[in-house]
């Protein structure tokens, strides 16, 4: 059964450290305590994430529920695995464990930027991972979802802790912006105003349309293979922070970006741009060349690379390359093909691994700090024990800062 | 999710393991008989769907979100006995969390104000947001976290749209509402709900349906089956009400039973240890 509700979390998981922190909650790298006793095998890990709920808010998350209830829909490949839920009904806390992923992509693209001497991603590295998000999108679509959050931090990858055949293998994850977009209950936009990351946030949603579509995610989907390409965001616009009652104010220099690299779209080019309200704004703007081509050297002009991520990046969201259409790209059928194994050779993990912080007593209460308790196999826990009630002042380890890839 | 429906936990985890949700809900029925007498608690389950369809009309919630809570509230209480959960309790719980399922938001407090509102027994209604937030925890998991409902509302329109019976919509509407006053959620596949649904409406309106429905391609014996379900339902002549004494003796009812629980549970809650000290639930109703 996918649920056993006698079971406590700690039972089942013994967190090793932090790997992620947001405004939703946090993420723990976990070892899972049973499939350990069951074999001598490697020990397996998770990722748990633990949604803040009751206090600061109604009830459980809304993004708990819609990842939640969401990924219990889902199976495929390249989208992550939901493995377990589980309750804390004493903290009133919720944690959703995960499949592990070793990397994502902004640390593996952080890998090919700032070295002493940069290199770029392999080209088969690229395909294969492009091919992979493309076919987990286009999964998720035929099934009337949108992502909606697609950024490379968001997209992970396996690594070596996994079976050969299962390395280097893109799973599209955080699902708390996504959405089943058949007949909506309300307008999208309704609900909550903001919608992916800017660089990455398509132009008609930058230019303020009400009704998006799939098409977003594929926009988001071609700057992200730029940015593979290149090693850097492709548009790297500043945000405009939200202010009082507008709640998705303009986001103008990211339109500036885009245009200074695409050119200004025309009407011609896309004639559904009129309706757009901030559109009569824009179109005042300086027209400039295209210089795409320019900025993504990699992939020659004239290429197939360069022709999909043209037709990625196309303005008009109704001419926007679908991702069933995109997996048909002569791209892909060119050497080098895409293969399910993303790294040049599935033993070399070229990657470093995932920074994991250690766990602190200040912030990491309940089942993360179970770690010295549970049946942890005579493995050494990442921080001493530490009673919840223990002075903040005390002699705990310094969380030490995320490190970077590219400080070393 | 309309793509996959076969593919779906609603197919997969309940519709398809029918046999073992139904043993499962007899046990329930069993296990609440020395408390609760077989058509009280038939009228307790009809009563409560009505409530969360009142609750969700008051709120401006849609019928999908209404018929989402109902569909919880009868999956819970296949699994679980009433003398152990209070439906007026697992109700509004069930419309809090299939708001959130569907996109909307329910303050806690707006359904628990509302169902005191509506509530009609001698004494007042006994919960209060504290309880919807714990019970939320426990239907959620009862739920096993499978929270995309599949409706026969959309099948209904297109099948009927497919074969030009652009008159029926509105006559097969209220039969699928009604469905939601029995278990046909539980029991059936809503395109097969949605069928059985019009075919009632054609026929009530003399029409010959026979032939449409032997080109749908699906087993005609248990569309035959679930015709004669929803019929019942009209055969029925008490026709149960949310309100009126009927109501009232249920609510009554439910009140002598849970009535020591639920002091229990507040003095527990008054003298909650500091948090430090991992206190278990808050409140122990289920046990």
């Amino acid at each position: 059964m996918f649920f056993n509700r006698k079971q406590r979390i700690s039972e089942k998981y013994a967190p090793v450290g932090k790997i992620g922190e947001g405004t939703y909650g946090l993420v723990y790298k976990a070892r899972n305590i049973q499939n350990q006793s069951g074999n001598s095998e490697a020990e397996s890990f998770v990722a748990v994430k633990k949604f803040k709920s009751f206090k600061s808010g109604d009830g459980i998350s809304p993004t708990a529920i819609r990842e939640i209830k969401l990924l219990r829909e889902l199976k495929n490949p390249y989208i992550v695995d939901l493995v377990d839920v589980m309750l804390d009904e004493a903290d009133k806390a919720l944690y959703l464990v995960f499949d592990y992923a070793e990397h994502d992509l902004l640390e593996m693209i952080r890998c090919h930027h700032n070295r002493s001497a940069p290199h770029a991603m392999p080209m088969h590295t690229v395909k294969s991972l492009l091919w992979q998000i493309l076919h987990g999108i286009n999964y998720l679509h035929k099934n009337w979802i949108i992502h909606r959050d697609l950024k490379p931090s968001n997209i992970l990858v396996t690594g070596l802790d996994k079976p050969p055949n299962e390395r280097g293998c893109v799973k599209i994850a955080d699902f708390g912006l996504a959405r089943l977009f058949q007949s909506p209950l309300r307008p999208l936009t309704d609900v909550d105003a903001v919608v992916v990351t800017i660089w990455y946030r398509a132009p008609e949603l930058l230019l303020g349309a009400k009704h998006y579509t799939k098409a977003i995610d594929l926009w988001a989907i071609g700057c992200i293979f730029a940015e593979l390409v290149t090693s850097k965001p492709l548009f790297q616009g500043q945000e405009k922070e939200r202010k009082g009652d507008d709640r998705n104010p303009f986001q103008s220099d990211q339109i500036d970006k885009i245009f200074r690299i695409l050119g200004k779209p025309s009407v011609e080019r896309w004639p559904g741009v009129i309706d757009l309200p901030h559109w009569s704004q824009a179109q005042t703007w300086q027209n400039y060349p295209c210089i795409l081509h320019d900025r993504v050297r990699g992939l020659a002009k004239g290429s197939s690379g360069y022709d999909l991520l043209t037709k990625l990046l196309e303005y008009d969201p109704d001419k926007r390359i679908t991702a069933e259409d995109a997996l048909k790209h002569p791209f892909f059928t060119e050497e080098p093909r895409p293969t399910h194994i993303a790294f040049v050779d599935p033993n070399i993990d070229p990657y470093k691994s995932r920074p994991v912080t250690p766990l602190d007593p200040k912030k990491d209460i309940g089942w993360a700090m179970s770690a010295t308790t549970s049946g942890t196999n005579g493995q050494t826990p990442m921080t001493r024990p530490m009673p919840q009630s223990a002075p903040l002042f005390s002699s705990a380890p310094p969380p030490f800062k995320r490190t970077r890839i590219n400080d070393r | 999710m309309a793509a996959n429906f076969w593919n779906s936990t609603h197919y997969r985890h309940w519709l398809r393991k029918v046999d073992e949700v139904y043993k499962q809900a007899d046990a329930m029925m069993k296990k609440d008989q020395s408390t609760f007498k077989e058509d009280e608690q038939n009228n307790i389950k009809v009563i409560y769907s009505q409530i969360i369809s009142t609750l969700a009309m008051k709120s401006k919630l849609r019928q999908r979100v209404a018929a989402t809570a109902i569909v919880y509230y009868r999956r819970f209480f296949a699994r679980n006995a009433v003398r152990d959960h209070d439906p007026r309790l697992i109700a509004p719980v069930a419309l809090y969390l299939a708001a959130k399922a569907e996109e909307h938001t329910l303050a806690a407090k707006i359904v628990v104000a509302q169902m005191a509102d509506i509530y009609q027994a001698d004494h007042p209604y006994p919960y209060s947001v504290i309880h919807v937030y714990d019970y939320e925890f426990k239907l959620i998991a009862a739920l096993e976290f499978d929270l995309i409902i599949y409706h026969p509302y959309r099948p209904m329109i297109q099948y009927c749209a497919d074969a030009s019976f652009h008159d029926l919509v509105t006559a097969a509407w209220p039969i699928l509402n009604d469905s939601y006053k029995s278990d046909a959620c539980l029991r059936y596949p809503p395109y097969l709900i949605a069928i059985a649904s019009i075919y009632i409406a054609g026929t009530l309106r003399d029409r010959e349906m026979t032939n449409w429905v032997k080109k749908m391609n699906i087993d005609l014996q248990e569309l035959a089956d679930i015709i004669q379900y929803l019929s019942a339902l009209y055969a029925n002549p008490s026709i149960i009400r949310t309100s009126g004494p009927q109501v009232e003796r249920i609510n009554n009812k439910l009140q002598s039973h849970f009535a020591t629980k639920i002091q229990n549970a507040q003095s527990g809650l008054a003298k909650k240890p500091p948090s430090s000290s991992r206190p278990k639930m808050s409140l122990k109703l289920a046990e």
